[in-house]
Parts: structure tokens; sequence; C-alpha cells
């Protein structure tokens, strides 16, 4: 998504907040007076800083406006707006229908046990924020999760120490700053316990007859 | 002119790619490289979607498509004439693949599809089950042309139904013609589109919009998602004749943010538009004003319901709220306001270029037409199907979806 993107400098050089905020008045410029304008650029501040601190909601409800009370009401209802900073990794559980009924709860409370974080914190070492997600159409593999970019399915409840210990092992050997999607797929193919979960079928495997449960038609 | 050889359709939807469509159409090109083929190649460029066809002699093209619905099967390649179908490709396959089928004409029989339950090699598109017993019509160009590609939808028809709309036909003409098709919205409340368009037609407003709903909030569908990536601008067509009926001067096109590839080929086709006159100020000349902006989601749950949308593109918590009024009085902004599901609008240039009585001709007369299925779950061939109304679901599972 564009605000990853955005906040994924390569340079790994950090911008200043007095920078950044100037990169923000550059943007509610453009957008000052278009109706609609609130949620494009939250979207943008957000890219920009990573999350929406207190400071800039109020640069934004100035400029464009709004009161600060519903700027903040719009930054709480939706989900993808973070007001507090987020970790290294933003681990994402699916709670769509399909996963929750085949064990996305489960999923996500032995991620609550094993970061000891609710969901929207994030761990304190600043490794991972935990989220839930909506169906993010990864079809069929339920429950589904997302670390960053990465799809895992078919996540049971117990692997899930295994697949955080791959990042913690990554995160080692990877320089500050550098952003973890771009860890490089060396890397990533040496983590066993991921790849037993990401692949859990392999290529060109015979298929195997499903039983007529749980074959779903969605339209 | 150019003449080519050899067309290679390699799926680029969101389920080939994170089953390594990349990787592959890497290897590809490193192949064809590798024997000097390269000056005889011409690349779909997604990375410059202006002049996609601009390099090589053309003789083989590469071009990157949407999605074929045959997710279970990726990464997807169809190699024309004759239209192979090579599926659950690696990157290692492709030195066999370009030396084989592409230098010697021996098409390579280990990399095609196997029917489920006899073993069989099914060596064409067409003869698999999973295609054979579909009826193509919103998804006509999956598959076929390359998505980032105005010329090549116009190429298969496309926009052939805006121009007769804007430059044949009056608004209550169209509107009659949608009503007479009898086409039911396909995002879920089956409301006849012909009638929606007609009550926002009526009140006169010096604004009114003409939305998109690609919330697609369902788990496990993927249908709009599949219609988005493979034939944008089926879409946006289907909004150009919608807003003309009902006099909407903008467009919004309210798209989920998880899906990223669908919002990337929808900002390209829009802009293709306005470039070329299809969007814009004074469209083909008539005087038509519209235009379309996209509006991104940003996770909440209940924004696929229409209220709840239109208070999102207007910047506010995206909470339903009691009608009436109902959205064809006061909408988005107060305003006059459609919202239409992104299948229901492929549906409609179809219409309007073959005519009411084409599109009765399938389904039954309560529903006419056809209907899009995501199938996931335990069937052998998880993906995308389009059947015609009223076909029994068992037939689906068993026919198509292999049991
Ligand atoms: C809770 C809720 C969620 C909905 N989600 C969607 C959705 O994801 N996509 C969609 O097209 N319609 C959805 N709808 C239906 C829309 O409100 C609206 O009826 C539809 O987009 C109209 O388009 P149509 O007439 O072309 O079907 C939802 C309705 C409700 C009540
Ligand atoms: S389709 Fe995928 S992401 Fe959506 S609910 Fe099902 S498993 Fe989760
Ligand atoms: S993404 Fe390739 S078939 Fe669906």
């Amino acid at each position: 998504m564009n605000e990853a993107k955005a906040t994924a400098c390569a340079c790994g050089a950090q911008a200043t907040d007095e920078q950044l905020m100037q990169r923000l008045d550059e943007v509610l410029t453009e957008y000052q007076g278009r109706p609609g304008a609130l949620i494009p650029v939250l979207q943008i501040a957000q890219g920009i800083f990573g999350y929406l601190p207190e400071h800039v909601l109020k640069r934004v409800a100035l400029r464009l406006g709004k009161s600060y009370s519903e700027v903040a009401g719009v930054v709480g209802f939706y989900a993808f707006f973070a007001t507090q900073p987020r970790g290294k990794h933003v681990i994402r559980v699916c709670l769509g229908t399909a996963c929750y009924v085949r064990g996305g709860k489960q999923v996500l409370e032995a991620m609550r046990k094993e970061l000891g974080i609710e969901v929207g914190q994030t761990s304190p070492d600043g490794m991972f924020t935990l989220e839930v997600a909506r169906c993010f159409g990864a079809c069929g593999l339920a429950p589904a999760m997302c670390i960053d970019e990465e799809v895992y399915k078919r996540v049971r409840p117990a692997r899930i120490r295994e697949i955080l210990a791959t990042y913690h092992q990554d995160g080692k050997g990877t320089p500050a700053g550098k952003p973890a999607a771009k860890r490089p797929r060396a890397a990533r193919a040496t983590a066993t316990a991921k790849k037993r979960v990401t692949r859990p079928t392999s290529r060109r495997s015979g298929k195997k007859p499903g039983s007529r449960k749980g074959v779903k038609v969605h339209g | 002119m150019k003449t080519t050889r050899l067309h290679l359709l390699m799926c680029f939807g969101t389920g080939c790619v994170s089953s390594g469509a990349e990787k592959v159409r890497e290897a590809l090109v490193r192949e064809l490289a590798a024997r000097g083929l390269m000056d005889k190649v011409s690349i779909d460029a997604m990375d410059d979607p202006h002049s996609p066809r601009e390099t090589g002699t053309g003789e083989v093209a590469v071009v990157k498509t949407g999605c074929n619905g045959f997710c279970a099967c990726g990464p997807i390649m169809v190699v024309y004439p004759g239209g192979y179908f090579y599926q659950k490709l690696a990157p290692e396959d492709m030195a066999e693949l370009v030396e084989e089928h592409l230098l010697k004409g021996r098409p390579v029989e280990r990399l095609m599809f196997r029917h489920p339950v006899t073993q069989a090699v099914i060596p064409h598109y067409a003869d698999i089950p999973f295609f054979a017993k579909q009826n193509l019509r919103v998804l006509h160009n999956k598959g076929k042309i390359s998505a980032t590609s105005l010329e090549e939808y116009i190429g298969r028809g496309g926009y052939v139904a805006t121009a007769k709309a804007l430059l044949e036909m009056t608004p209550q003409g169209i509107i009659d013609e949608m009503k007479k098709s009898g086409l039911r919205g396909r995002g879920g409340a089956g409301f006849t589109t012909g009638m929606k368009w007609e009550f926002a037609a009526k009140p006169k407003a010096d604004r009114k919009y003409f939305l998109c709903n690609a919330d697609e909030g369902d788990p496990g569908a993927f249908m709009d998602r599949s219609v988005l990536e493979s034939d944008p601008h089926a879409v946006v067509e289907g909004m150009i004749i919608g807003a003309r009926a009902i006099g909407a001067s903008q467009g919004y096109i309210y798209c989920r943010a998880e899906y990223p590839l669908a919002i990337e080929r929808l900002t390209l086709a829009i802009e293709q538009c306005r470039e070329r006159g299809l969007l814009g100020k004074d469209i083909l000349g008539t005087g038509f004003d519209f235009d379309i902006d996209i509006a991104r989601g940003s996770g909440a749950f209940v924004c696929g319901e229409e209220t709840a949308l239109m208070r999102s593109i207007e910047g506010k918590r995206g909470e339903p709220r009691p009608r009436p009024p109902f959205p064809a009085v006061a909408g988005l902004w107060e305003k006059p306001t459609v919202l239409n599901n992104v299948e229901t609008l492929a549906n409609v240039p179809l219409i309007i270029a073959n005519g009411a009585d084409w599109f009765r001709s399938v389904g039954t007369p309560k529903s006419p037409g056809t209907k899009i299925f995501a199938l996931t779950g335990k069937v052998n061939n998880v993906g995308l199907v389009e059947v015609n109304m009223g076909v029994p679901l068992g037939e689906i599972i068993y026919d198509i979806g292999g049991g």
C-alpha cells in the first residue's frame, strides 16, 4: 500500500520532524478546499510520519478548517489509521468470516499471549504491531495472516512462536531502518518454519479429491 | 504493420503474482534473450504503459493480463495461436518452454493441465472443463487483453457502447433499455438497475454523483477484484453511461485499500480516458462533462453499505444512516446519487452495445444475464466462474469446480 512505500525510505537517513511537517504542509496546500479531502490527506500523512501523532492531527484540522475532535473521530473510526508509532513488523490477522470460523480467533488469541499486547498495540521491544484485518482475498486457505507483505496461510496457533522467531533472527542481520518487506529472498528461504506454513502443498502435487463439505460459492 | 506470430499471455492477477508470476516472467525474458530473440519481442511493460508495444519487431508479444479466474493453477500462461494453457509454472520451466514450444513448435505436455480424475492432458484453454462450461460475458476480456491497454479494450469492442449511448441515445433511452434488460444489482440487494437510475434522473439538482462500490466486503469473494484487475475499462465505461443517464458530473470509485493492484489499474484506465477525451469536459464532443476519482478505503467493516460508503467519501466516519431520504434524492453531499456494484457496471456496456434482448437471452426471466461466482474451500478448481443465472449450484461445483 502507498503509505507503506512512502515510509520505507531506502536511504536510511531519518528526516527531521520539521522536514516531515513541511511535506505535510505541501500536501495540505494541494488538498485544501477539495471536497472529501480529509481521508486522502490522513492516508498520505500516515505515509509520511508512519503514524498519526497528535500534532499532525492538529495541523490537519487547522488547515482543513475542521475541529480536532472531528479529525480524531475519523482517525478512530478507520482501522488503517494508527495514533501510536508502529513496530518494525506489522502483523495482521484475518478475521473475515471464513478465517474466523476456521480458527482466526485462536490465532489472534495465541498472538496476543505470545506478544503480551492487545490489538492495535506494539510490543515493548518495538518489533511487532498487532492488528486485525478483513479478508485480503488470499482465498481458501483460512486462517490467514499477514506479516508485512508476506501472507501466511493455514496458520496454526502452535506455530506462532516459531514464525515470530524467524523475524527475531532476521532482525539481527538487518541494518536498522531497512524496510522489513525488502528482506533478501535468501533470508526468507532459510526460515524453515515459515516455509512450512507458507507452502502447505508442494508444486504440482496431485490434487486430492476434496470432501463436499466446506465447498464455498460466493457471489 | 507488425505481424505478431506468437502471443504469450501471462496472468498478472493478484493470485498469480503471489504464486510467483513475476519470477517466471523474468526467467522467460532471460531465456528469450539468451537465444538472441529479444529484438523480435515486444513486451507489455507495465512500467511504461503509455507505449506498451513499441519495442522490438513484435514477432513475439509478452502480455500481462488480469486474473484468469483459475488462481489455483497459477502462475498461468496461455500461448496463442492454439490457446495452449500452461499452469503452475516455475522459472526453471522457461528454458524448456522457449526451446520446445516457441522455437521448435512442440508444446510442452509436462506443464499442461491434467483432468483431475482421468489424468489426461488437456492442452487447450477452451477444452478445460473449468472454462468450457462457463459463459463469459462480463469476463469476456479476462486473460485476453493487456489490462493496461486502452487500445486492446477498444479492439475488442470497448467504448462502442459509450459512443452509442452519448451520440445516438437520449438519457431516458438509456434508462429504458436498462429497464428492459432487467439487470439486477450484483452487490447484494438485487435492485433493478434501470429503476435505480430513473429515480436519480428525475430530481433537478445542480450536481449529481455516480458511484461505484468496489469495497467487496464478503470474505472469500473476489469477483469484483478480478473484474477490476483484468478489465478496468469495462467498469469505467459502465459509469460513463450511467452518469449520462442520470446527469451526473462527478464519479467516485470506492475501492478497498486491500486491492492495490485494482487501484493501480483503475488509476491508469482513468488517465487513459482523460487523455482520449472519454472522461473530462465535453466527452466525444457531445457537451457532456463527467470525471471519475478514486476513493481508497481505510479499513472499516461497514463501508460497503451505501450510506456508510457515501459518508466515507465525504471524509466522515463511515456510519450508515437511516433512509429515507434515499440516495437517489439526497446521497453524497446531499445530492442525487447512484451507487452500483463493480459487476453490475461491467454489464452495462454489454447491454447498451448488444441490446436488452441479447442480455435477456440467458438466465431466468426474473434474473436475466450471467453471474460471477468465486469458488473457494474444498473444491479441486479454486477460482472464478461466470455462468448463466439460474444454473444450479451443484453443476457449478461438480462440472466447473471439479467436485
Ligand atoms: C453491511 C453491508 C455491506 C455491503 N457490502 C457491499 C460490498 O462490499 N459491495 C457491494 O457492491 N455492495 C455491498 N453492499 C450493498 C450496497 O449497500 C449497495 O446495495 C450496492 O452496492 C448497490 O449496487 P447494485 O445495485 O449494483 O447491487 C453492502 C450492504 C450492506 C448492508
Ligand atoms: S478469503 Fe482469505 S483472507 Fe479472506 S477470510 Fe478467507 S482466508 Fe481470510
Ligand atoms: S490471478 Fe492468475 S488466475 Fe487468478
